[in-house]
Formats: C-alpha cells, structure tokens, sequence
C-alpha cells in the first residue's frame, strides 16, 4: 500500500493531489455541457487560445499575471467568436479556427522572444509541483462558483441545450446561458494551467463527460458519473505520473482516455442489439 | 401560376366563440434579401384543427415559427384577439419537425414534459409537486401516462409526438403548431394521432398541423391553409385541395391526390 500514499507524503504532492481532485470535479461538471452542446472543439481551441493571453501577461508582469492573461485571452476569444459568427458566409468552426491559431501563434512569438522560462513549459504542460497554498484557495473558489451557477441554472442549461427555441419561448434567457458557458469554460481553462497544463485541458473537460455520455440515459446521472470518471481519473493519473515520473497533465489523459476505451468496449453489446432492434 | 389573390371559403365552421383564438394580419418574414414569407393573414377558431399545406420551402415553418414568437416579423399574431408581443405568446406551443430534434440527447419523457412549466417559475426555482402533478396529468391525456423515466431515445415517432403535446399542454398552450408531424409516421400512428387531436379539439385546443400528405389533409382537417410565400388558400379542405388552389400552391410539382 505505500506505493499508494507515497505520493502524498509531502505537503507539495498534497497541494498537487487536492488540485487534481478540484479539477477532476470542475472539469467533468463543465465538460458535461461541453459534449451536450458539440462544444468540444470550442474547449480545445480556448484552451490554444489561453496560451497568447498567458505568452503576453508572462512577458509583462511575470509569474503573476498569468491567470490574468488567460482570463483576457478567454474574453478575447469570446468576444471575437461572437462578431465574427455574426458573419452569414462564416460558420463557427472556421470563426473558431482562426482565432485559436491567431492567439496561439501570438503566444508562440512571445514565447520565442522572452526569456525562455521554465514556467511557460508548466502553463503548457502542467507542473502540479509547483502549486502553492494560494493557488490552491484560488482554484477551490474559482471551482466552487462554477459548480454551484451549473447546480443552479441546471434546469436552464438543459432545456436551452436541447430546444433553445422552447426554452426561450417559456422565459429561459437563452443568451445568457450561453455566456454563463463560455465564462464557466475560461474559469476550468484557469484552474487547469497547473494541474494538467492548458493544452491537456480539454481532456478533462471532454473525455469524461463523453464517457459518461455513453453509459447513461438522463443529464444529472450524465453529470454525476463523469465527476466520479473525473475524480478518478485524476487520483490515478497523479499516483501513476509519481511512479512513472512523468508529465502528471499527459498520464492522467492518458488514463481519462483509458476509461474512455473500457466505457465504449462496454456499450458496444447495447449498441449492436439496438441496431439490430432498429 | 401563382394567383395574385387569396382564393378565400365561406364554408369554413364557424367558431363559436366571436373572437378567433389565433389570427395573423400581413404577417411577413424575411431571411436576408430572400422574403420567405409575405402578407399571410388567415385567423383561426377554438377548438379547429387545421392542416397547413404547400410544398418543401413554401414557408411553413417559417409560418409557425414567426406565430410562435421564434423569429422576427411584420404584421401582427393576434390571441384572443388581442395583438401580442412575441414574448407574450407563451399558450402558442410549437411542436418542431422530427428532423429538428436530437432524439439522442439524455433527457427523460418527465423532463421534457415539466420543461413546459418553466413559464411558472422564475429562474432559480425547482419544479415543485404541483408541477410534477400537472406533468403527470399532461402524460395521462396522450396516453403516456407513468412514462416519466423513460428517455425520449426509446420512443417510436408517435410516442415521441405525444411527449412533445404533453409539453404544450403542460404548458398550458391552447394553440399547437405541428411542423411535419405526420413525416415518417405509419398509417395506424397517424390514425391514433388524429384520435388524440380530435380530442383535444374538442377539448378547445386549437392545433394546426404542417403536412406534405394531401390525402391526409383531405380526410382529416376541418379546414386547410394552401401556402407558398404567401396564403393561397383558406378554407374547408375539398375547396382548397381543388385543382386551381393546387396550381397555385405546388406550380408543376402537383401531387396526384388519393380519391
């Protein structure tokens, strides 16, 4: 058993385990809504985009700007999706394109001009080592608030997911719903760049809500298990990154990947006789 | 050809309420340059079940989708006879068409159906028994009564129709609009479909229904709106399926009617 708890033994690696438990909640509760909306390249580009915001606020204010930098470059995103969306000739996935490689190679040139830092390969990459106490409080009240406005407007994101056009017509405020979303995208972004760094972002956004997806039949139960994926996912992924040392945001994607496998492997004798039903 | 005029019926049943529960005056829609739909005006008794007619982009949807507030307009929807705003047509429940629906999102027949509530609650309010009772109540009258857990994947095209009405009804909507919900249903499903319809017709509920099927539209409506761009026809349904309004609505691409 001790293979198990060496990981924990330090107060660093503990700091590193409570911030994988915080993003192996808020990634799946967020990422829930991600896959029911077909958001998944949204999250994936957001996540690219983070890197210019974050390259720029590295190069003007140091290590402490970096969560202001991906907050900006989230609401630069947001606001250049949704005037170039506007355009009739322009579908969203090539709006989406071209601003995530925009802000992503902003953030390659300012990376290659500024010193080169250890910490911007963290904020890529992930570096759960380096988490202090205050990023850990950080996190817990960035997580929490997104958690307790998806509880709340749970009904609300249901309903304006599936038939928008219903959900308005019965007093939903659609719009702001919408922008509930991409804010509660930006924020798990956030709390993602020191645990599995921006770029592995999406993976715990994504794989275990598209694993929970595939298993259950409702939203809330949908929920629920992808947190119970999130969580451990997370926890395995860090016991495994400790043991193998290596990069803790690639092994646990890895093992969210894995689940992702057994899940799919599991749901193909339900699909195969509900094609034959059909 | 295309006639200038409306080919309007006196025949039509007369209401017998005086003021008609929906009723549209120069309603237009333009997506862009392309004016999808121009000047309708038609109104519409308690209680009649009418079958709107006319061929794929004649602007039957977009027809429903401007009466339902869901796009922008000019002219005016009138409830009661009152002028309402688009917000305020909450009791007009529109039914999509089958192609419009993700039949594979996770959600269960209850929770489609208590969707209807929403209107009663503010934002940050759960479902209370009330509305969990009027759920049930809605289910029971499509005969879907304790299908609540089920999820809206496992129902046939008919099963799925009558979860969409108990919406509206839990709505409490007495105006239902129906794009294409004949589209890919069996002879005895629509059968059971007309059953339930009738029903609530003479419940008072107003239902409007979208088709392509000119036979259905025949044997089944009280009354039938022809559209193409514009009102092409109003009226009971043997006035309306003749061959001029016909002309009119579908040009070259007649369909050859059942006798």
């Amino acid at each position: 058993m001790t293979w198990l708890l060496d990981p924990f033994q330090s107060s660093f690696t503990q700091r590193a385990a409570i911030t994988c438990l915080i993003i192996g909640v808020l990634a799946p509760v967020v990422g829930t809504w991600i896959v029911l909306r077909r958001l998944s390249y949204l999250a994936d580009a957001m996540s690219h985009a983070t890197v210019g915001g974050v390259a720029i606020a590295f190069a003007i204010g140091g290590t402490s700007a970096i969560v202001l930098g991906a907050l900006g470059a989230g609401v630069v995103m947001a606001l250049l999706l949704a005037l170039l969306s506007a355009h009739r000739r322009l579908s969203t996935d090539a709006a989406i394109g071209v601003v995530e490689t925009a802000l992503f190679a902003i953030g390659v040139i300012v990376i290659s001009r500024v010193e080169t830092s250890r910490e911007m390969t963290h904020i890529l990459f992930g570096n759960l080592l380096a988490v202090t106490t205050a990023d850990v409080w950080l996190n817990l009240a960035l997580a929490s608030g997104a958690v307790i406005v998806v509880v709340v407007l749970f009904g609300d994101l249901r309903m304006a997911t599936f038939d928008p056009a219903h959900a308005s017509q019965v007093g939903v405020r659609v719009q702001a719903v919408q922008v509930a979303m991409l804010v509660l995208l930006a924020a798990t972004v956030v709390v993602s760049l020191r645990t599995v760094g921006s770029l592995m972002s999406v993976a715990m956004l994504v794989t275990p809500a598209a694993t929970a997806r595939l298993v259950t039949r409702d939203v809330r139960s949908m929920s629920l298990v992808a947190v119970g994926v999130g969580v451990v996912v997370s926890m395995v992924g860090f016991v495994a990154s400790y043991h193998l040392d290596a990069p803790p945001g690639a092994v646990i994607a890895l093992v969210a990947a894995a689940a992702f496998a057994v899940a799919y492997a599991a749901s193909l004798p339900r699909r195969m006789r509900h094609h034959a039903r059909a | 050809m295309i006639l200038s005029e409306t080919v309007s019926f006196d025949t039509v049943p007369a209401s017998t309420d005086v003021r008609p529960a929906l009723a549209a005056d120069a309603l237009g829609v333009h997506y862009g340059d392309l004016e999808a739909l121009h000047s309708v005006s038609f109104s519409v008794g308690r209680g009649e079940l009418v079958g709107v007619i006319g061929p794929n982009g004649a602007g039957k949807s977009t027809l429903f989708k401007a009466l339902a507030g869901f796009t922008p307009h000019t002219g005016e929807v009138f409830l009661d006879g009152l002028c309402c705003h688009h917000r305020q047509r909450t009791s007009i429940a529109f039914i999509p068409q089958r192609s419009d629906i993700d039949f594979e999102f996770p959600i269960t027949v209850g929770e489609l159906v208590l969707a209807g509530r929403r209107r009663l609650r503010r934002w940050w309010q759960r479902p209370t028994n009330d509305d969990r009772d009027a759920a049930a109540l809605a289910l029971a009258e499509v005969d879907l009564a304790g299908a609540e857990r089920r999820s809206l994947s496992s129902l046939s095209g008919g099963q799925a129709q009558r979860a969409f009405l108990a919406r509206a009804l839990a709505q409490e909507s007495d105006i239902l609009l129906l794009d294409e919900a004949l589209s890919g249903v069996d002879a005895p499903t629509t059968a059971e479909l007309f059953e339930l319809f009738e029903r609530l017709a003479r419940r008072g509920v107003t239902i409007l229904v979208a088709t392509h099927d000119l036979a259905i539209a025949r044997r089944r409506f009280h009354r039938c709106l022809a559209i193409n761009r514009t009102l092409q026809g109003d009226g009971v349904p043997a006035a309306v399926l003749a061959a001029d309004v016909l002309d009119a609505t579908f040009g070259s691409a007649r369909v050859v009617l059942e006798r």
